[in-house]
């Protein structure tokens, strides 16, 4: 019986004792789920692009063409980030787009052409960004799609080139009034005008200009005998590579080849006639093409003169000069003295050949007046970059100094430009 | 010292030619039975007084005895658990029945490893827990080496089912370098890999007769590697257990499992062993466990640097790099930024900004496949062994032994190893003498089809589509980032939506083209593109050992002994730099120890010392010198000094593997300097500095043995009418040249700018085609320190109830930063235990509570490092005793709140395990 009441007793309390210690002990702790990482949304707002598009009043026009083309939803879609050049309503209308009912009236490719081109897909670029201080601007695909990467999956799309100074923001050329609207998804930029796409390479831009008769058949004469992309003509054509071209109007050329002319005929004793002859033949574009003047007018120099418009770099990793940017007006410096490399400098060293200069003067946001000046003087003798300034002249479309091609951007300029 | 020798050689001869001649003409026959519950004892011992014959009772208690002494004689009878009894003996033709009556074994059991030599525990010179057989038949552990990790100042990291590593005074993990595991005198590790693979190969629960461990430095005795501790499992002597024993367990276990559904655990036990005559003796074992293992499903992600990381934040869905614990071909990774995204930028210049305004480094992983999708959950254990026994003399015997396991289990290395058909044979002969023993025995490992997990699921990623190329994956994957970027996307949905694209086609887990390519890839060896590791890795050990004590006991005692030890590393390549053939490392090593009792046995004084040298390290030379002050009956003080060191275990000294990152793991002989250039391509330090872009040169010192200096005291007494229990400890230990790894990163074409940009350091870590980052073995220079205590209570409650309580602490200090200690240790742990060996009607009932409970665990493997929360375990058993059949009844239990835990990060979470058993004879 004492046993027994021990056995209880002891039983009892000592289970009662392992009991409490196990209650009181904490339980073993589950293994952890893995934890997702949160990504809050481009910024912090709550509101998307698409929303605010669909909400502000300023923004009616760009919301019925982005509406138009389906592009809306894409834009609320909080798994996507954007950055938008928007033009509001006031920018269309100065881009001559008085109202949502205009939108309506356009062809679907041009609506497109707009929302798409506005939008840089995948990225939020702020006008704090220091890439777009790098000169002359940051290319950017936009969501225009124009093509496949050859080979690839990848689309090709048209390009932009934002780019930042101390005095402003741009698309391309088109100041941004009023940046770094930020949103969940992305920011807006909104900008003075519309952004339009380029249409057509700087070699149907040039060739169809009325007064660029005189360049078009100096490509062709300086083009005797090369091939491929070796051929001016080609590369002004070849629609991914990015150009500037400084583009003498055909009175510039006519003064510099009735000089050529001149100079070479007045050796003999009567000047008036050789200034008549000079006149003559060099009225029109065919001088390019005339037999007689080919001592005179010989394929490298005319290449080589070309050669000194197209703006060129080297890039890291390379070993001559390319075409290979694109320089808007307001991409230029605003001080004097600031050389930009040419092809010229694929075979004359910057050392020897600094290239073309050239100066910016602003009224307000726009480029009022883009001057160049070349090495050269006509007539020859003068002391280096000495000779007058070439002017850019007005775009008559645009109102602006600039011609914008899918594949890079051109300068009509009053004065051929000479790297010697 | 040539004196001596003679002394040993003329000991042994005349042992064994002095055969006994004695007429056979008095055969006394008896029965032995417990006074309590009148059932029959087996495997008492019998003996005649004053002299050295002597018998066991069979499984039924009886006995059978010719004694060598002529009648009328005393009769000995004796065993642990019972008050010894002397029966006067004056006919043989008397049946004698002598009822033995129990008694407390509190303190009472008999320890050999301490000191080589047979002792009470409650006199050993060093701390040293015991575990007999009667605690494997009322313990709850599902099995007998479970019991291990119950003990005080013990740590348990279960890497699976089957493969538990125990581990002592620090430095845990998934196979302990630090512990030597020795099963009937055999070294017990597969030479591969220096340690035990658990409890694969080895003694079968109804064989096995104690278990004894050591905790702390034991090199002075039991050789290098024992710096931590020694573990000595003993089998049942077939003269003494006789009889057929078997043990049936059949279990659930995956309760509630979130990786795996429950599945039942089946335990196949038998025992077989008959004395033929008073000269010969033999038995055989088998166990056969089956089972579905745990699952380790860690899926958080984790931020890998060579065989460094964390965990951090980041699913499959979130983070494009991710790269879960337990998740594996997620291991490959590519900055698609460089390798991709930047020519292709290159080749279309008009995208090179915005390829540019992404990040520096984008990082990707391939998709990978959880652990539990393409691991074969069935695990199995089998294992068989024999032994045959002849007695040359009434003290000497031969004997022959084999020991065969096989089985699957998963290790937790530097990666998370499939062990498939893995076979280990151990086989010795050796002639035993009470005086000394000459021992021969060798390990055959063959890794059978093991393969490692991780790089199998890699390399069955490649073998469906390859990383590289245009038509890789990686470029598929760069492309649709790039697609998806242009359509809008943000960058994490661009990741997610390539992912798919690149994944197109992708082999499901359990797929028939999965298994195809995965059952093809595995098969392949490691050396030749696959995951198969080859692992035939042989062990050959002669040794031997003499008790001078008879000669030299009115000085002192001496014993003396030594051993030769050969391994052949055979891993084909996969493994080891051995692609050109067999890598032999021997090892030799002798030791002698002196005891000396003073003061009326009050004080014992023992010395020891031994030597050892392997082809690859300087000898070395290590003393033990303890104390054992009797301050009362049955009370004793211990102090200790020990030296202890340790070799590099043959991986560290011969490893040639590429693991989970890529980080090549290499041996410490100079040999790999020299292969891998480091004199000519510098390797440089990785660590926070290199990170930032600042890389410091690395110089590779001469791999040296480590050593530990052990100080140690502790008391062990019975107080309160000898029912108490007490034993405590407390050490401190400092470490000299403490092996550890480091990792060091070398650029593939010797330009240290690939290290110098800190946004693109990390990828070019990652990237083989940059750099190749070592993990290298090497020693600390300055000392590590680690120090700790223990304490445990046993009260022996009347009517056979015990309550014990321990708790212990091991603490690590002074590792330099940038070391990887892999201490793994709790500060703390506790334990209790409430149990009962018979009570009610005929003692019939028994059970057995025991709960543990650590702390938390910062754990460094080379595999993964992390956290490990505290955990606790309760495991519970009651059972009931059928006399007359002998047969016992258990229901019990493992983690029965089955609250899941892992105790090694990256091993396999283990929950509740309910069983229930059958055993029949079992002793």
């Amino acid at each position: 019986m004492k046993i027994n009441n021990f056995n209880k007793r002891a039983v009892s309390k000592i289970s009662l004792l392992l009991a409490t210690v196990i209650v009181a002990a904490s339980c073993n702790k589950p293994l952890p789920d893995a934890m997702p990482i949160i990504y809050a949304g481009a910024n912090a707002s709550t509101v998307s692009l698409g929303s605010v598009i669909n909400s502000d009043t300023t923004y009616s026009i760009y919301k019925a063409a982005a509406t138009r083309v389906g592009a809306l939803a894409m834009l609320s879609d909080s798994t996507k980030v954007f950055t938008i050049f928007l033009p509001n309503n006031a920018a269309f209308r100065a881009s001559g787009i008085a109202s949502e009912v205009v939108i309506g009236l356009l062809p679907i490719t041009s609506v497109g052409g707009i929302v798409q081109y506005s939008i840089i897909p995948g990225e939020q670029f702020l006008s704090t960004d220091t890439t777009l201080t790098r000169f002359p601007n940051l290319q950017l695909p936009t969501a225009l799609t124009i093509g496949v990467l050859p080979g690839t999956t990848v689309p090709l799309k048209m390009t932009i080139f934002p780019s930042k100074r101390s005095n402003g923001f741009w698309a391309n050329n088109i100041p941004v009034v009023a940046p770094d609207l930020k949103f969940q998804n992305g920011v807006i930029h909104l900008v003075g005008a519309v952004v339009a796409p380029p249409a057509q390479t700087l070699k149907g831009d040039l060739y169809s200009n009325p007064n660029l008769t005189f360049f078009k058949a100096a490509i062709a004469r300086a083009d005797s005998g090369a091939s491929g992309l070796n051929k001016l003509d080609s590369l002004l054509g070849y629609g991914v590579t990015n150009m500037t071209v400084l583009a003498p109007n055909d009175a510039a050329f006519q003064t510099l080849l009735f000089g050529l002319i001149y100079t070479s005929l007045k050796q003999g004793p009567d000047s008036n006639y050789a200034a008549q002859i000079a006149q003559a033949l060099s009225a029109t574009p065919a001088v390019f093409s005339n037999p007689a003047l080919y001592s005179v007018i010989t394929p490298a120099m005319v290449k080589g003169i070309l050669a000194y418009h197209f703006l060129a770099t080297i890039a890291r990793g390379d070993t001559s000069f390319k075409p290979n940017i694109r320089v808007f007006s307001n991409n230029f410096a605003t001080t004097p003295g600031v050389f930009y490399t040419t092809l010229v400098n694929s075979s004359v060293p910057p050392l020897l050949q600094p290239g073309v200069m050239a100066q910016a003067t602003f009224t307000g946001p726009f480029v009022s007046s883009l001057q160049f000046k070349g090495a050269g003087t006509f007539p020859p003798g003068g002391a280096p970059y000495s000779g007058a300034a070439a002017n850019a002249l007005v775009n008559p479309a645009t109102g602006l100094l600039d011609h914008p091609g899918v594949n890079g951007n051109y300068f009509v300029i009053d004065k051929v430009l000479l790297p010697q | 010292m040539r004196r001596i020798f003679k002394c040993v050689a003329l000991g042994i001869m005349a042992n064994i030619l002095s055969v006994t001649a004695f007429a056979q003409s008095n055969t006394i026959k008896g029965n032995v039975i417990d006074s309590n519950t009148s059932e029959a004892v087996p495997a008492v011992s019998v003996t005649v007084k004053g002299s050295g014959a002597g018998t066991y009772t069979d499984d039924k208690g009886n006995f059978s005895l010719n004694p060598d002494h002529p009648l009328p004689l005393t009769l000995i009878v004796s065993s642990i658990g019972y008050t010894l009894k002397e029966v006067q003996v004056s006919s043989a033709s008397n049946f004698i029945t002598v009822l033995l009556s129990p008694t407390s074994i509190l303190g009472q059991e008999v320890v050999v490893s301490a000191t080589r030599t047979p002792s009470r525990i409650l006199e050993s010179p060093v701390t040293i827990e015991r575990i007999s057989a009667a605690n494997i038949r009322n313990t709850a552990s599902v099995s007998y080496y479970d019991m291990i990790g119950k003990l005080k100042g013990v740590d348990m990291v279960t890497a699976s089912l089957n493969f538990s590593s125990p581990s002592t005074r620090g430095f845990n993990g998934s196979g302990n370098l630090r512990l030597n595991q020795i099963v009937d005198g055999m070294d017990n590790q597969a030479p591969g890999l220096n340690f035990s693979v658990g409890n694969v190969v080895g003694i079968s629960e109804l064989d096995v007769e104690s278990i004894e461990l050591l905790p702390g430095a034991s090199s002075a005795l039991y050789g290098p590697g024992g710096m931590n501790g020694a573990l000595i499992i003993n089998s049942k002597d077939p003269f003494k257990y006789q009889g057929l024993s078997f043990q049936v367990k059949t279990g659930i276990m995956n309760i509630d499992n979130r990786s795996s559904k429950a599945s039942p655990y089946y335990n196949w036990n038998v025992r077989w062993a008959q004395k033929v005559s008073d000269k010969f003796a033999f038995k055989f074992t088998g166990e056969l466990i089956q089972a579905k293992d745990w699952v380790a499903d860690d899926y958080r992600d984790y931020d890998r640097l060579g065989t460094t990381g964390g965990i951090k934040a980041g699913t499959r869905e979130t983070d494009p790099n991710y790269d879960g614990v337990n998740v594996y071909g997620d291991e490959t990774t590519v900055d698609i930024k460089s390798a991709v995204l930047n020519q292709l930028a290159q080749a279309a210049p008009f995208y090179k900004p915005y390829v540019d305004a992404l990040p520096a480094s984008i990082p990707v992983s391939r998709t990978g496949y959880q652990e539990n999708r393409i691991l074969n959950p069935n695990t199995v254990n089998a294992k068989l062994s024999g032994e045959l026994s002849y007695k040359l003399t009434s003290k000497t015997a031969l004997n022959a032994a084999g020991y065969w396991g096989t089985g699957n289990t998963v290790y937790t290395g530097s990666d998370r190893y499939s062990l498939l058909n893995l076979k280990i044979g151990q086989y010795k002969i050796e002639l035993v003498n009470p005086h000394w023993f000459i021992r021969g025995y060798t390990t055959q490992e063959n890794a059978g089809e093991s393969y490692n997990a991780t790089v199998t699921t890699r390399l069955l990623n490649e073998a469906w589509k390859p990383s590289g190329g245009t038509s890789g994956w990686y470029y598929q994957y760069s492309l649709a980032f790039l697609n998806a970027k242009l359509g809008g996307a943000s960058d994490i949905s661009a990741h997610n939506a390539a992912r798919a694209v690149a994944d197109q086609g992708r082999p499901a887990a359990g797929s028939q083209q999965f298994k195809d390519i995965f059952d093809k890839v595995r098969s392949i060896p490691i050396s030749q593109g696959g995951g198969l590791f080859v692992d035939k890795t042989n062990l050959y050990n002669v040794e031997g050992q003499y008790d001078l004590s008879q000669f030299t006991s009115n000085v002192v005692d001496i014993l003396v002994g030594a051993n030769y030890k050969r391994y052949e590393l055979n891993s084909e390549g996969t493994l080891f730099a051995d692609s050109t053939g067999k890598i032999p490392i021997n090892e030799y090593g002798a030791y002698v120890q002196a005891t000396k009792r003073l003061a009326n046995d009050r004080l014992k004084l023992i010395a020891s010392a031994r030597y050892d040298k392997n082809d690859n390290f300087d000898g070395r030379f290590t003393p033990r010198f303890s104390a054992v002050i009797k301050v009362a009956e049955d009370n004793n003080i211990r102090l200790s000094y020990q030296q202890a060191y340790r070799f590099g275990s043959t991986q560290q000294q011969y490893i040639n593997l590429r693991v989970a990152g890529g980080t090549a793991l290499i041996g410490g002989v100079k040999s790999f300097a020299e292969f891998y250039h480091f004199n000519t391509n510098p390797i440089y330090a990785v660590n926070p500095a290199l990170l930032a872009g600042n890389p410091q040169l690395f110089s590779l010192p001469k791999f040296k043995a480590e050593t530990v200096n052990s100080f140690e005291g502790g008391y062990k007494g019975l107080l309160l009418e000898k029912r108490l229990l007490i034993d405590l400890y407390g050490y401190y230990g400092v470490y000299k040249d403490f092996i550890t790894r480091t990792n060091v990163a070398q650029s593939v074409n010797g330009n240290i700018n690939v290290f110098q940009d800190p946004n693109t350091v990390k990828a070019n870590l990652n990237n083989p085609l940059i750099s190749t980052t070592y993990s290298v073995p090497t020693n600390v220079s300055g000392d590590v320190t680690t120090y700790g205590y223990g304490l445990s209570f046993t009260y022996s409650l009347p009517h056979n109830f015990t309550i014990s309580a321990q708790g212990s602490s091991d603490i690590l200090s002074g590792v330099p930063d940038n070391f990887i200690a892999s201490f793994n240790t709790p500060k703390y742990r506790a334990g209790a235990t409430f149990s009962n060996t018979g009570f009610g009607p005929q003692n019939k009932m028994g059970f057995d509570f025991t709960y543990r409970w650590q702390d938390d665990v910062n754990y460094q493997g080379d595999f993964a490092t992390g956290f490990i929360p505290a955990f606790q375990t309760l495991d519970a058993q009651v059972s009931y005793k059928l006399p007359a059949q002998k047969v016992l009844l258990k229901l019990g239990g493992t983690n029965i709140l089955n609250q899941y835990y892992r105790n090694g990060f990256g091993n396999a979470s283990i929950g509740g395990l309910y069983y229930f058993s059958i055993g029949y004879n079992l002793f």
